[in-house]
Parts: structure tokens; C-alpha cells; sequence
């Protein structure tokens, strides 16, 4: 119970600390904004002339202006950012050109299913990362050591899209045991899994021993030791707590890469996600889409990092914002 | 000092005596050895790639399709009956040759960009930074796919997107570092002599912040290549016939039943180039980043 | 009560075996405080962690040590459950660094509670009970709100006294204390090294103090050791050593102390110490030594003793004080400056 007041104090101290944070981060968005909306700018071809074609009709003169008049493309570029940006904290992104429907729609119709996604890596990435990385810097040297070791550096390298196709040949084609592509059951969700949680499972292996390493090397440690405290007790609860630190930050500020790493799998297995959306509506030159998908991955972004910031915060009680005695 | 370090190295101790200090090191490393040999392997492939291949790498010929490893052609044909083997030999040239060119252009960029941000600090550095933030607050793949998206596949177009997307990384970090460099008595001596800052800055703090720079711009090439093949396979980058070792997964996946060979060793070729970078940028960052600048990935 | 006999520390280093301590031999007296001196990587604090079987991996550790009559594992061949039931019950341990010695991310109170908890079974609220207790003992100030701190929130004074108080929370036989105070200002110095004193007397502990501060030496212990270059070289009542060095060394060291009375130039002990993995022939002092022979450069000097409580390793002096007629015992012995005579002539 009084935990759960600890919490709460501790959030409230932490409330101006948010502002803050947040204070700053409207500049941020206000850039991350105005850049989604350039990009537009950067395809070739005219907007309009594109809706067009893909409507099936043909681009004449007086098609393509009376388009442009009435999405509003004839006006000065401010006047259209304006109405971009007041549109979207509407959550208004604009219509899809292939298919019309609102493009706030489909991503989020479709974000469950990349969210699926992540948050299976991210907990294989933890469940296998946390007892590798400790072990290995328990045994230092022995053969669970030069594995991990040797696993980050393969993970590290290892393109993510080879591995997809690898774990496809292996378990779909050649012995049958999973299905190959498509959303479904658990058996679907294995191998785009592994796929995307390999290299960051191994890094972290290796990064959670170093900073073990690192914290058993410490005094602090040794005195617990003369206190007659047993080994166990030792590692599981002085020594885990601070080597987590330094991992629990990284594992969030990776997000963003775990984020990019689903379109690459969601490409190969079909998975039916944003990612593979947004590259469908690439080739389609569907830039509403495009548009709309890089902000919201970018909002998403930003929320997550400002999450794990603050949680960082909640658990090293060296950054907490109490007095000091 | 030097007797401890030709004990340590063994084996050869009257050339390694010969060389500087950080590269005995770093060789003494065996991982870092191995990366540098490997690079070395890949960089002499491309550099003689004319010489080294078979075939011709862009040759057509429909009547030579899907052969399996043979002697004519060692590791076979893909669909177009185009030599596997020149492919990757030629895709080397491609790979390295176009990330190295990124990291070129995002090093003109990003340092003359640190420095001026870590030198002006105050307002100068705040507004500049706030470019930097917004940037970083895209994830960097996903950018990287958006942009090239938006201005049409090819490969001079995921050059661009990449290099716009990795470009801050180095420019936080060399403004960090010249930060804190700024501050050590002889940048204090040198400003009180009058020195101009432009000379401060290059020839006093560039040599000094040298060492993170390099081991970020390795580990980084390493992304870069992956990134390349990735957008490639992804149908965004090298566009046919060029070889390059991403399309050339991506053109694959139809055949794998039939030949896996296709599928196999350019992801083989990806992944040894990558590991090549990674060991000699982990052995890089132990010999010249012992504070560890670089270690935020 | 504690017995070491013939202690060999040797790190196993790139370039081979590097000698950190060689042929420690000491006893402690129960309630005694030894004050255990030399210079930076003599290999005091080697010893001291080899008491406790704290090394670290890759040393190699023989000879026998014996507390209470009971021998003590050392080495890591030793096991866990050996060195569980004499850490904290019977040795116990206090760091140099009170800011690093405490677990950050930890309360006080919670660690204060694992030493008290260490070998026994109690109730929750009977070892949070005995826990403020402790720190009441150590003179903590609000001791109910440091319980529930985190160590930076304590001074480096505070802190020093939480690690005093886990040391002694089980009333061990010894407290191996290395150099506590060194990174303190001077007035937290002083008052730890009384409250170290109070309580060490009060628990009944002996103390092994190193230090590389000579005045705190003749402040706080009874008995004296002095390690030069992993061996010890003198050993004895504190103010006998300090009133007669036996061993040049010592006699070096308490001549370059500064004092208020002295007009000319400071005297330091000329050339430097030398480095363990490259160690001279013979006695390792004789390349600084004014008074050195032939005989010093051939094998190192055994701990001779030369009363019945004081040995030094030197062959010249220990002899020749052995030698010397005893001087009538006038009671109380004050440190006074050290007599310079006692430079015998060849």
C-alpha cells in the first residue's frame, strides 16, 4: 500500500519535470511537423497529375488545375502548411489517394498489428537478452560467455531481412512447421518474432554482462560479500538492480530501431502492420500515406522516449527529485 | 612501456615495434585483427573486382538460368543466367563504395556543424541543437524509407535519405565533445594568445576529438551498408542491372525453393562486410574511446 | 587470537606472476589495534582483502591464517559456505570510499538491515529495531530519516559511520578497516577515528587499520606494522617503533615527517619505491638505504625479533638492538622525536 503513495509522491514531483520536458518538445514537434510536410515537396511529379492517374482518368490541363484549385495547392506554401498542420491535430491526415479513405484511419486501423509485432520482439529481446547477459558475466570466459559474445556480433551484422528469409527456407519450406506469411495464431508470429528481436537480443546480451561487470567490479559489492551475505543474494539483489540501469534506458531509446525494423519483416512476412502499408502506398506513390505514416512514427517515437526518460527516473533513485536530507 | 607491449603482442614483435601505438593495440585485439583483415579482404575485391570476376556481372543469358554451383560458374546463375559470383564481386564495389561515399558526405556536414554549435554555445548552440533534436526524433530506418520514398527508388536517392538521416548523430556528438574539449587549458591558452577560432578549432581540438569520430564513422558504415541493402531489398535503392547485394536477395525470393544458393551468399557477403566494420569498430573504440562517447547506440 | 602465518598474495598479470604481499606473518591480541602502514601499492590493502578472501579472480593466495585457533580458507578454491560463517560474524570489513562502498540504488536502512540479519533469524520489525539502534550508536544524526535515505543523500561522514555500524553489527573478532578516512576532510577524520575507537573497545573487536598516515597510527593503534614493497619490515608496540626505528625504512619514513620545530629542509627517503613485477635482488629497501652492505643485496631479510614484542626485517639493526643493553622502563613511553643516534656506525 504505502508503495503505491511513493509512487504518487513521486509522480507529482516529477509532474514539473513533465512540463518542462513537454515545453520543450513543442519546438520539437513544431520541426518534426513542418519536415513531414516538406516532404511532400520532395516527390517528383505533380500531386494532382498523380490523384489523377490513379483515379484512371486522364490528366488534362483543366483536370489537373481544377484539382489543384480545390486541393488547394495553388496557395502559398504557409497558407498550406497551416491548414496541413491545423488538419492534423485533428488527426485529419488527408484522404489516401489510391483508395479515398482517411489516412488517420488506416494507420490506425492497422498499428495493432505492428504493435503485436514490437511488443513479441521486445519481450523475447528481454526474456532472452536478461538471463544471457547475466550468466555471461557471471562465467566470464566460459562457453556461455563466447557465445553471447559471439551472437552480438553475428546479430549485430546480420542484415534482418537474410534472417527472415533463412528462418522461412528453414521452418516453412523445408520442414513445414510454420506457416509462412500472413497474421494469425502464435505459430504466425514466431518467426517474424525472432527475425526482429535476433540482433537486438544479442546486443543487449552483451551490453547487460558489461554493465554487470562493471557493477560487480564495485566496493560496494565487496562489502556486501564481507557482510556474510550469500552469493546469490548478492547478485540477484545489489548487483542486478544497478546493471539494469543503464540497459532499461537503452532498451527504450532502441525503440526507434526495433520501429524501423518492422517494415523490413512486416515486408517479408506479410504482415499486415503500418510498415507494410506505408511501402505498399510508396511504390503506389500514395504520399498522403507516406506523409501521414512518417508522423506518426515520429509522435510515437517521442512519446516513447519521454516514457522511458521518466521511468529511468522512477527507478534510480539518484535522479529523484526528493531533498536531499 | 614498449618491452610490456611486444610481450603482450608475441609473434612478430620487430614489426609491431615499427608501428604507432594505437594500431599495435588494436592489432593485439584478435576480434579488431579479424575486422581488419576482412575489410582488407573486401576492399581489395572491389578495388580489382574487374579483374577478379568471371563474368560479366550485367550479362543476360536466359538460355544459363538457375545453374546450381559448377565450374563455369562457381556459385551458379540467377534468373537472368547472370553469374552469382561477378554479381557479388561487382555488388562490393557498389556497397562500399556508396556508403563510404555517404559517410564522406555526412562527415563535410556534421563536423564543420559540431563545431560551431560546441564552440558559439549560447543561443548559436540552442538553435542549432533544436534542428538536431527535431531530426533525431524520427526513427532513422523509417525516415531513411520515407524520404527515398518520396523522391523515387534509386540508389542516389537512398544515398541522399541516409546520409540526411545519419548525419546528427555526428554533429551531437562532436558538439558534446568539442564542449568539453573547449574548456582544457590549452584551448584557454591558445584564446588568450589570440589565436583566430577557426584555427583553434581545427588544428587545436579536431586532433583531439579524432578518436570517438572514428570509432562512430566505422561502426556507422557498417549501418550504412546494411541500410543500402536493406532499401535495396526492399525495391527502393540499386535499381536493375546494377549489382548490388540487397536486389539481389530481393530478386531471390521467388526462386529459393529452387535455388538457394541465390539466396544465400549475398546475404552472406552482407553480413561479413558488416561484421568487418563492427569488429574493427568495437577494437577501434577500446584503443581510441576508452571514456566511451560512442557507446549511446 | 588471529594468527597469519607466512601470507602469499601474487596476481596473476599479462606478463606473468607480479608478488602484491610476501610472507605476512602477524599476530593480533584480542581488542588490539594494529595499525597497518606503507606507501601506495605496498600491498597493505592486498592483505588486508586476502584476510577476507575478497581478491578478485586471478591471484594466488597461500599460507595459513587462523582465527581463534580455527583455520581460515583462503584462496578462491575455498567455496562459498566457508567464508559465509566468517564474513560479518567473525572479520568484518570497512571500505575506504563511503560513497562507493554503499549500494546506491539501495536504502540505508535496508543494508544496515542485511548486516544485522546476516547470521541469524529475527523478526521484520526486530531488525529494523535493532537497525536504528545501530545507527543511534554511531551517532547519526535523525537516525529515523537516514534509515529511509539513500547514501548520496548522506554526508561522506554519515556514510562512513552507516559502513562502521554494518561492520560491527555482529560484534566481530576483527574489523579490517582500509584507510576509512582517507576520504574524509579532517574534522570528519578525527571524529571517526574516535567514534572507531569508542566502539571497537566497546564490541570487544580487534582492529587491522591501514592507513598511510603515520599520525593517525600514533593516535589510534596500540601495535604498529610496516610494509614495504609486499613484505613487512617492522613490527612492534606503536611507541617504540615510533621512539626507536629498527628498520631503515621505518627510520626513513618518520624522519621525513614534517615537525613545527624543524627549520631546514624537508627530508624525504630518497629514490623511489620499486615496482612489484620488477623487484630488486636481496632486500628490497637496499638500493634507498644509507646504511646498506654486501649482505642486503643477497637474499631478503627474515623478520627478525629482536624483544619480545618488536621484529624488524633488517639484518643490521635488528641485530644490533637486540644487542643493545634494555633501557629501564620509566612508565608511561611518549613518541618524541626518533632519536637519530640510533644510527650505529658500521
Amino acid at each position: 500500500m504505502w508503495f503505491f503513495y511513493v509512487v504518487l509522491w513521486e509522480v507529482v514531483a516529477i509532474k514539473r519535470y513533465l512540463l518542462k520536458r513537454l515545453l520543450y518538445l513543442l519546438p520539437v514537434m513544431m520541426g518534426v511537423s513542418l519536415i513531414t510536410f516538406g516532404l511532400i515537396n520532395l516527390a517528383p511529379g505533380d500531386p494532382a497529375e498523380v490523384i489523377l492517374r490513379a483515379g484512371g482518368a486522364e490528366p488534362t490541363r483543366e483536370a489537373v488545375e481544377a484539382l489543384r484549385d480545390e486541393l488547394g495547392l495553388n496557395d502559398p506554401l504557409y497558407v498550406q502548411y497551416g491548414r496541413w498542420l491545423w488538419q492534423a491535430a485533428g488527426l485529419d491526415l488527408g484522404k489516401s489517394f489510391r483508395t479515398g479513405q482517411p489516412v488517420a484511419a488506416e494507420i490506425l486501423c492497422r498499428f495493432p498489428a505492428t504493435l503485436e509485432l514490437t511488443c513479441a520482439a521486445m519481450a523475447l529481446v528481454v526474456l532472452s537478452a536478461l538471463p544471457l547477459g547475466i550468466l555471461a558475466a557471471l562465467y566470464r570466459h566460459a562457453l556461455v560467455d563466447h557465445l553471447t559474445r559471439f551472437g552480438a556480433l553475428a546479430g549485430a551484422s546480420m542484415p534482418g531481412f537474410w534472417l527472415g528469409l533463412m528462418l522461412i527456407y528453414c521452418f516453412s519450406v523445408k520442414w513445414g512447421l510454420l506457416p509462412v506469411m500472413g497474421r494469425g495464431g502464435i505459430d504466425h508470429l514466431i518467426l517474424p518474432a525472432v527475425t526482429l528481436s535476433f540482433g537486438m537480443a544479442a546486443t543487449y546480451a552483451r551490453l547487460l554482462r558489461a554493465s554487470m561487470l562493471e557493477v560487480l567490479g564495485q566496493d560496494f559489492i565487496r562489502v556486501a560479500r564481507a557482510k556474510g551475505l550469500a552469493e546469490k543474494w548478492v547478485i540477484g539483489r545489489h548487483a542486478l538492480k544497478n546493471a539494469l540501469l543503464p540497459v532499461v534506458t537503452m532498451l527504450g531509446l532502441s525503440f526507434g530501431h526495433l520501429l524501423g525494423g518492422t517494415v523490413i519483416v512486416e515486408s517479408i512476412f506479410a504482415w499486415p502492420g503500418v510498415g507494410k502499408f506505408c511501402l505498399d502506398a510508396i511504390f503506389n506513390r500514395d504520399y498522403p500515406v507516406v506523409q501521414g505514416y512518417a508522423l506518426f512514427m515520429a509522435v510515437v517515437f517521442v512519446v516513447v522516449n519521454l516514457a522511458v526518460d521518466i521511468s529511468y527516473r522512477l527507478i534510480d533513485p539518484r535522479m529523484r527529485l526528493s531533498d536531499k536530507m | 612501456m614498449d618491452h610490456m607491449l611486444s610481450r603482450k603482442v608475441g609473434g612478430n614483435s620487430v614489426i609491431m615495434l615499427s608501428l604507432p601505438t594505437w594500431l599495435r593495440r588494436l592489432l593485439a585485439d584478435r576480434l579488431a585483427a579479424l575486422g581488419v583483415l576482412l575489410l582488407a579482404g573486401f576492399i581489395l575485391v572491389g578495388v580489382f573486382a574487374p579483374y577478379l570476376a568471371p563474368h560479366d556481372p550485367v550479362a543476360v543469358e536466359l538460355g544459363k538460368r538457375l545453374l546450381p554451383s559448377g565450374e563455369v560458374y562457381p556459385l551458379g546463375t540467377d534468373h537472368l543466367g547472370r553469374c552469382v559470383l561477378s554479381r557479388l564481386i561487382w555488388g562490393t564495389r557498389v556497397s562500399l563504395s556508396t556508403s563510404f561515399l555517404v559517410l564522406i558526405t555526412i562527415m563535410w556536414i556534421s563536423i564543420p556543424y559540431g563545431m560551431l554549435a560546441g564552440w558559439c554555445g549560447g543561443r548559436v548552440d540552442n538553435l542549432l541543437m533544436r534542428l538536431v533534436d527535431t531530426l533525431l526524433a524520427f526513427p532513422r530506418l523509417i525516415f531513411a524509407l520515407v524520404i527515398a520514398g518520396m523522391l523515387g527508388p534509386s540508389l542516389t536517392n537512398v544515398m541522399l535519405a541516409l546520409g540526411a538521416v545519419s548525419w546528427v548523430r555526428f554533429a551531437r556528438l562532436i558538439r558534446g565533445l568539442v564542449l568539453q574539449v573547449r574548456e582544457r587549458e590549452f584551448v584557454l591558452a591558445a584564446r588568450g594568445c589570440g589565436t583566430s577560432a577557426r584555427r583553434i578549432l581545427f588544428t587545436h581540438i579536431l586532433p583531439n576529438i579524432i578518436g570517438p569520430l572514428v570509432v562512430l564513422a566505422t561502426l556507422d558504415m557498417g549501418w550504412l551498408i546494411l541500410g543500402i541493402s536493406g532499401l535495396s531489398f526492399l525495391g527502393l535503392g540499386a535499381q536493375p542491372p546494377t549489382p548490388e547485394w540487397g536486389t539481389m536477395l530481393n530478386d531471390s525470393r521467388p526462386y529459393f525453393q529452387v535455388a538457394h544458393n541465390l539466396m544465400l551468399y549475398p546475404g552472406l557477403a552482407i553480413m561479413l562486410a558488416v561484421l568487418a566494420f563492427n569488429l574493427l569498430g568495437d577494437g577501434l573504440r577500446d584503443v581510441l574511446d576508452p571514456h566511451g562517447f560512442t557507446r549511446r547506440r | 587470537m588471529l594468527q597469519v602465518n607466512n601470507l602469499t598474495v601474487s596476481y596473476q598479470m599479462m606478463g606473468g606472476a607480479v608478488p602484491a604481499a610476501t610472507g605476512v606473518s602477524f599476530t593480533i591480541a584480542p581488542g588490539e589495534i594494529l595499525g597497518l602502514v606503507g606507501e601506495s601499492g605496498c600491498g597493505k590493502s592486498t592483505v588486508a582483502l586476502a584476510l577476507l578472501g575478497l581478491l578478485d579472480g586471478n591471484t594466488a593466495v597461500n599460507g595459513q591464517v587462523a582465527l581463534s585457533g580455527r583455520q581460515l580458507p583462503l584462496g578462491r578454491a575455498a567455496g562459498e559456505f566457508s567464508w559465509r560463517e566468517v564474513r560479518g560474524k567473525m572479520l568484518a570489513y570497512v571500505p575506504q570510499d563511503p560513497l562507493t562502498g554503499l549500494n546506491p540504488v539501495l536504502r540505508v536502512g535496508f543494508q544496515v538491515g542485511e548486516a544485522v540479519q546476516a547470521h541469524r533469524r529475527l523478526a521484520r520489525g526486530g531488525v529494523r529495531a535493532e537497525a536504528l539502534g545501530l545507527l543511534k550508536k554511531v551517532n547519526i544524526p535523525a537516525s529515523e530519516r537516514a534509515y529511509r535515505s539513500y547514501p548520496h543523500q548522506l554526508s561522506g561522514g554519515q556514510r562512513q559511520r552507516v559502513l562502521l555500524a554494518m561492520a560491527l553489527a555482529q560484534r566481530p573478532q576483527v574489523l579490517v578497516a582500509d584507510e576509512p578516512t582517507t576520504a574524509l576532510d579532517v574534522t570528519t577524520q578525527a571524529q571517526i577515528l574516535g567514534e572507531i575507537k569508542r566502539l571497537t573497545s566497546e564490541a570487544g573487536s580487534a582492529v587491522i587499520f591501514i592507513t598511510h598516515d603515520l599520525g593517525v597510527v600514533a593516535g589510534l593503534a596500540d601495535r604498529v606494522a610496516v610494509m614495504y614493497a609486499g613484505r613487512l619490515v617492522e613490527i612492534g608496540p606503536v611507541a617504540d617503533v615510533f621512539a626507536e626505528p629498527a628498520h631503515p625504512y621505518t627510520r626513513a619514513l618518520l624522519a621525513s615527517l614534517p615537525r613545527l620545530e624543524q627549520n631546514g629542509r624537508l627530508a624525504p627517503v630518497p629514490g623511489q619505491p620499486p615496482s612489484l613485477s620488477d623487484l630488486p635482488p636481496g632486500c628490497a629497501f637496499h638500493l634507498r638505504c644509507p646504511a646498506a652492505e654486501i649482505r642486503c643485496r643477497l637474499a631478503p631479510p627474515p623478520l627478525l625479533s629482536f624483544t619480545q614484542n618488536r621484529a624488524a626485517a633488517c639484518r643490521r639493526f635488528a641485530a644490533a638492538l637486540r644487542d643493545k643493553p634494555a633501557e629501564a622502563d620509566d612508565g608511561a613511553r611518549q613518541i618524541k622525536a626518533p632519536a637519530r643516534e640510533v644510527l650505529l656506525p658500521a
